[in-house]
């Protein structure tokens, strides 16, 4: 597991993995979380359409526009993995629907490894009894195919959702008048100590051998090269951390 | 010229929320949002310039955006060209 670290790092980090596959590079599994908390939101949203921006402002949360399309993410207590291989190797899913039924179903495999009722919700999510626990997104450039998704650990559903805004139209075929109903995470469904025990390493552990097995390959243990790094840094700086770039889609004054 | 705006879920996709500039003949402005996939992702760009100038006859509408798509190369996940002009025009009723 990455070190801790803020939203645009995370974002950055991403985006030199996938230079680097582009570049020849093998392919990558990386387990990161986030501190402080930040909120990214997908290449298609408005930050200020999806966020209470004055508030995250005020209470130091970064909105941050990812390179992915999807929906808006509530970054806190949670693993948050990414995938990074060459788009053109089968094993890793021939199309982007591919890729979700397999990345999203080795989770849930692994999910039930710990007695937890999971099921892939197509088409990005994981639920467990109709409620998400897991939202993913992915893209496909450069020859590269790049996904990255969330597992909740814990939830403030007040916090979150004070921070998020939920159209009504967005839940509307979910069968709830509420988006905080249709949220769950590890805490809530295996009780408050699962935390405690080990559950964030021995679930790595497990995901990590799960996709090994099923991409056929043998993840070796390493951090960010010297190249991904300097590649990182500028990404930060120029994507991430730039008006310009979170801005891009803005609604009309 | 008014400003318009619409949010549409279809069934077993996603969100989509439109704001539209139009004179209530034709698409002057457009911006096309939501929790959708575009893959390339620029291929936002494209689709939103095919509709600039565009009556607002679904037929029509449909016709950009398909055009837009095969002209581009772009793949739609989580969204259709049918479902994008189904919410333009409930934009505009």
């Amino acid at each position: 597991m990455d070190p801790s670290a803020g939203g645009t790092w995370n974002m950055a980090v991403d985006c030199a993995l996938l230079k680097s596959v582009s570049n020849g590079g093998s392919p990558v599994l990386r387990l990161y979380s986030w501190k402080p908390p930040a909120i990214t939101i997908g290449y298609f949203q408005i930050r200020d359409e999806e966020t209470d921006l004055r508030l995250c402002e005020k209470m130091g949360i970064d909105v941050i526009r990812r390179i992915t399309g999807g929906g808006s993410v509530y970054h806190d207590n949670e693993i948050t993995y990414s995938i990074t291989a060459p788009a053109d190797n089968k094993k890793f899913g021939a199309s982007i629907i591919d890729s979700y039924r397999i990345i999203c179903g080795a989770i849930v495999s692994v999910l039930r490894q710990f007695k937890i009722d999971a099921e892939f919700a197509p088409i990005n999510d994981i639920v467990v009894k109709g409620k998400k626990i897991s939202g993913n997104a992915q893209t496909r450039r450069e020859g590269v195919l790049s996904q990255h998704g969330t597992l909740l650990l814990s939830v403030d559903k007040p916090r979150m959702f004070s921070l998020l805004k939920i159209s009504r139209e967005k839940i509307s075929d979910k069968g709830v008048s509420d988006a905080s109903e249709r949220i769950t995470s590890i805490e809530e469904q295996l009780g408050p100590d699962a935390l405690s025990y080990g559950f964030i390493s021995e679930f790595s552990n497990l995901l990590i051998d799960k996709l090994g097995s099923i991409f056929e390959v043998e993840f070796d243990y390493v951090g960010l090269n010297s190249d991904e790094t300097d590649f990182a840094k500028k990404i930060e700086k120029d994507l991430f951390k730039n008006a310009e770039w979170n801005d891009k889609r803005k609604k009309w004054a | 010229m008014i400003e318009k705006y619409y949010e549409y879920k279809p069934p077993r996709e996603k969100l989509i929320k439109i704001h539209m500039k139009t004179d209530g003949f034709y698409i002057l402005g457009i911006m096309i949002t939501g929790d959708f996939f575009i893959l390339p992702e620029q291929g936002i760009d494209p689709i939103e310039s095919s509709l600039l100038d565009s009556s607002l006859d679904s037929k029509e509408i449909l016709s950009r955006v398909n055009s837009a798509i095969m002209k581009n190369g772009i793949e739609l996940v989580g969204v259709s060209s049918e479902s994008l002009t189904e919410a333009i025009i409930r934009t505009v009723e």
